[in-house]
C-alpha cells in the first residue's frame, strides 16, 4: 500500500476518533471537559491537514528505503495467527494458569513461524516458562498471572 | 551533595549491587546486540522485575540495562552491519569496513572505549548539573510548569519526526490517553466507559511496553526472514592493550568532543541516541585530518558515533530528575520506575530523596566501568545472541510483555491494554507515526493540564499569570521558537517522494 493511501486512511480514522472523543466530553463539566475537548479538536484539525498533505506532493515526506537492505517479504498467514493467539493467550491465562498456557502459546507460535526442530519446539517453551517463573516469582517475588 | 556521594559508596560496593549492575549490563548488551530489540524496549520489558526491589536497586538495574543496551547496539552494527539499536546506525558506517579489513577486534574495542567515555562524561554532567538545575526549578510555580510541559512537548514533536503533522498526531494520542481516569481536580471519571479498571488512568509502563515491545516483536515475525541465523565474521588480528592505548591517545580529542556533544543532545528533550550518533559522526568527520577515510573504516567515525550515543544516557536523565520531564522514551520508563517506587521526579526529588538519587547517579559511573570490562573482553560472546532466530525471540518478547504488564497491578486487564496499545503501535509504525511523542504526551499532558488549571484557579481565570515574570516569558518564547523551527523545517523539506507499493 502506498504511503499516501495509508495517510488518507489514517486521517479518516482520526477524524472519527476525534469526533467520538469530542462527543463524549459533552457529558463532563466544563472544567473537566476543556482539555480533552481541545485535544479532540486539534486531532481533527491534524487529521484534515494530514489528508490535505497527501494531495500536495511537496508536503510529502516519506522514509527512503535503506540502501543495500535486503527486501523482506511480508507473510500475512504467519503474522495474523500470532496476533490472534496473543489475544487468546491473555484470555486463557486467567482460566488455565500461567504454567499450562505459556508453553502451549510459545510452542504454537514457533510452529506457525516454521520452526520444525522438535528439540527446539519442546525445550524452548518449557525452559523459558520455568526460567520466567524462577526469575519473576522465586527470585524477585514479582507476581505472575 | 558530597555527603550523599560518600554515603552511596558502601551501597554501590555491596555484593548485591555489584551483581545487579553486572546482570543489568549483561542483559542490556545482549538486548542491544540483538537486531530488532531497542534500549527502550529492553528497559520497558525488564522494569517489572524491579517492582519488588528497593528504589535504589531498581533504578540501578534500569540504568545498567540502559547503558548496556546503547553500547550493545554497536556489536551487531560492527560485526553484521545490522545496527542493534537505531543509535548505532552511524556506527556501522566505519565499523563494518574495519571488520572487512580484518580489524574486528580493534573496532569492537574502540566501540566499547568510546561508549565508556561517553557514558562517564554524561554521568559527570548529570552529577554536577542536576542539583543546581533542580534548585533553580524549585522557584517554578504552576504557570512555569505548564510552560515546561509545553516546551517538552513542542521540542519532542519538532525533533522526533520528519513529518510534524504525524509527530503532533502521535502527541495528541498520548495526550488523550493521559486524560483517561478520574480528573484530579473535579473528580469526574473521563473516558472510562464504566470500566473500574480505567479509573486510575493508564499506566505509562503499560503504554510503553505496548508501544515499544509488541510492534517490534510483530515486525520480527511478519516476514520471511524469521528463521535466518546471522553469520558473524571472524575476529581477525588481535589488538594489544598497548596498541589500544596509542589509538585512544591519538584520537582523544574526538572521544571528548563526541562525549560532550552526546551529553548536550541527551539533555534536549526528544533528541535521542540516534540524532546524537549521527551528529557525533559528522563532527568527527569535520574535525578529522583524514575525512576521506570516513566510510572506509576510519576509527574516528566509530568513536564519533559511539561516544555520542552513550553520552545521551546520562544527559537524558538531567531533565527527568530535575524537572520531571523525560528527555526521551527510555527516560520515560525511568519516570514510570520512579513513580512505582513512590518517588515523584522533579526538583524536590534531590531534597526529599537525595540518598536514592545520588546512589543511582554515582552507580552509573561504576556501571560504565563494568560495561568497559564486559565489552572489552566479552564482545564476541555477546555477539552470539544474534544467532538466535526471530522465530524464537518474537514469541518470547510477547510473553514477557504480557507477563510483565500483569505484574504492574496484578491485573490481567493491564496485559490486555498493553496488547491493545501494541496493535495501535504497530499500526502507527506502518503509518510512519513515531510513538515517542505519544509516550511523552501521556506524561506531559496531565502535567500541562493540571498546572494550567491550578494557574487559572490562582489567578481567578486571568491569562496574565501565564506571562508573569521573566521565566514564563523565556519558556513561552522557547515553545514558540521550537514549534516554528519544526514547522519551517517541515515546509522547507526537500525530501523527494519515495512511494513504495
Amino acid at each position: 500500500m502506498k504511503i499516501t493511501q495509508i495517510d488518507r486512511i489514517t486521517s479518516v480514522i482520526l477524524v472519527f476518533l476525534g469526533t467520538f472523543f469530542y462527543s463524549i466530553t459533552r457529558n463532563y463539566s466544563s472544567s473537566a471537559a476543556a482539555f480533552p475537548k481541545t485535544i479532540s479538536i486539534i486531532t481533527i484539525i491534524l487529521a484534515v491537514l494530514l489528508f490535505l498533505s497527501t494531495l500536495k506532493s511537496k508536503f510529502l515526506v516519506t522514509i527512503k528505503k535503506e540502501e543495500g537492505k535486503e527486501e523482506e517479504k511480508y507473510i500475512f498467514w504467519q503474522f495474523a495467527p500470532i496476533v490472534v493467539m496473543s489475544v487468546f493467550y491473555i484470555y486463557f491465562i486467567s482460566l488455565l494458569g500461567y504454567f499450562i498456557i505459556t508453553p502451549i502459546y510459545i510452542f504454537c507460535s514457533m510452529f506457525v513461524l516454521k520452526v520444525r526442530d522438535l528439540k527446539l519446539l519442546i525445550m524452548v517453551p518449557l525452559f523459558s516458562t520455568v526460567l520466567l517463573f524462577l526469575v519473576f516469582k522465586s527470585f524477585l517475588n514479582v507476581p505472575l498471572p | 551533595m558530597f555527603q550523599h556521594i560518600v554515603n552511596s559508596l558502601p551501597i554501590i560496593f555491596s555484593i548485591k549491587t555489584i551483581l545487579i549492575m553486572s546482570f543489568g549490563v549483561a542483559a542490556g548488551i545482549g538486548i542491544g546486540a540483538m537486531p530488532g530489540l531497542t534500549a527502550t524496549m529492553g528497559v520497558a520489558l525488564l522494569i517489572p522485575i524491579t517492582f519488588k526491589m528497593s528504589a535504589a536497586s531498581g533504578l540501578i538495574l534500569l540504568g545498567s540495562i540502559y547503558c548496556g543496551a546503547i553500547y550493545g547496539g554497536s556489536i551487531s552494527a560492527i560485526l553484521l552491519k545490522i545496527p542493534g539499536t537505531p543509535s548505532s546506525i552511524a556506527t556501522a558506517y566505519d565499523g563494518y569496513p574495519m571488520v572487512k579489513k580484518g580489524e574486528a577486534d580493534k573496532a569492537l574495542k574502540i566501540a566499547i572505549i568510546a561508549s565508556t567515555f561517553g557514558g562517564l562524561i554524561s554521568v559527570i554532567v548529570l552529577l554536577f548539573l542536576s542539583p543546581p538545575l533542580a534548585n533553580f526549578a524549585l522557584m517554578f510555580g504552576a504557570a512555569e510548569y505548564f510552560w515546561v510541559a509545553m516546551l517538552g512537548l513542542s521540542v519532542i514533536v519538532s525533533l522526533s519526526n520528519s513529518n510534524i503533522i504525524k509527530g503532533l498526531i502521535s502527541a495528541c494520542f498520548g495526550l488523550l490517553v493521559g486524560t483517561v481516569g478520574i480528573d484530579m481536580i473535579t473528580g469526574v471519571p473521563r473516558f472510562t466507559f464504566g470500566n473500574p479498571n480505567l479509573l486510575g488512568g493508564i499506566s505509562v509502563i503499560v503504554l510503553l511496553i505496548g508501544l515499544y515491545s509488541i510492534p517490534q516483536a510483530l515486525e520480527m515475525i511478519e516476514n520471511d526472514k524469521v528463521n535466518v541465523v546471522h553469520q558473524i565474521l571472524q575476529r581477525g588480528k588481535k589488538t594489544s592493550f598497548l596498541e589500544m592505548y596509542r589509538e585512544v591517545k591519538k584520537d582523544i580529542a574526538c572521544y571528548l568532543r563526541s562525549s560532550v556533544l552526546g551529553t548536550i543532545i541527551g539533555i534536549i528533550p526528544g533528541a535521542g541516541g540516534n540524532i546524537a550518533s549521527f551528529m557525533g559522526y559528522e563532527q568527527a568527520k569535520r574535525f578529522s585530518k583524514e575525512p576521506d577515510s570516513f566510510g572506509k573504516g576510519a576509527p574516528e567515525g566509530l568513536v564519533g558515533s559511539e561516544a555520542a550515543n552513550n553520552g545521551v544516557t546520562g544527559g537524558s536523565l538531567v531533565p527527568l530528575l530535575t524537572l520531571g520531564v523525560p528527555g526521551n522514551a527510555v527516560s520515560a520508563v525511568f519516570l514510570g520506575g520512579l513513580i512505582i517506587h513512590g518517588l515523584q521526579p522533579g526538583p524536590r526529588l534531590f531534597a526529599e530523596h537525595g540518598d536514592i538519587v545520588y546512589t543511582f547517579i554515582v552507580s552509573l559511573f561504576f556501571v560504565n566501568i563494568i560495561m568497559l570490562f564486559m565489552g572489552y573482553y566479552g564482545a564476541y560472546i555477546f555477539a552470539k545472541v544474534t544467532k538466535v532466530p526471530n522465530s524464537i525471540v518474537g514469541p518470547l518478547v510477547i510473553v514477557l510483555s504480557i507477563v510483565g504488564s500483569y505484574a504492574i497491578n496484578n491485573n490481567i486487564f493491564d496485559s490486555a491494554m498493553m496488547l491493545l496499545f501494541g496493535f495501535i503501535g504497530y499500526s502507527m509504525k506502518k503509518a510512519g507515526i513515531d510513538p515517542g511523542p505519544a509516550v511523552l504526551g501521556l506524561i506531559l499532558g496531565p502535567m500541562a493540564e493540571e498546572n494550567w488549571r491550578k494557574a487559572m484557579m490562582i489567578s481567578g481565570g486571568s491569562l496574565n499569570i501565564m506571562f508573569e515574570g521573566s521565566i514564563n516569558w523565556l519558556l513561552s518564547g522557547l515553545v514558540i521558537i521550537s514549534l516554528t523551527f519544526g514547522i519551517i523545517s517541515f515546509f522547507k523539506s526537500k525530501v523527494k517522494i519515495d512511494e513504495t507499493d
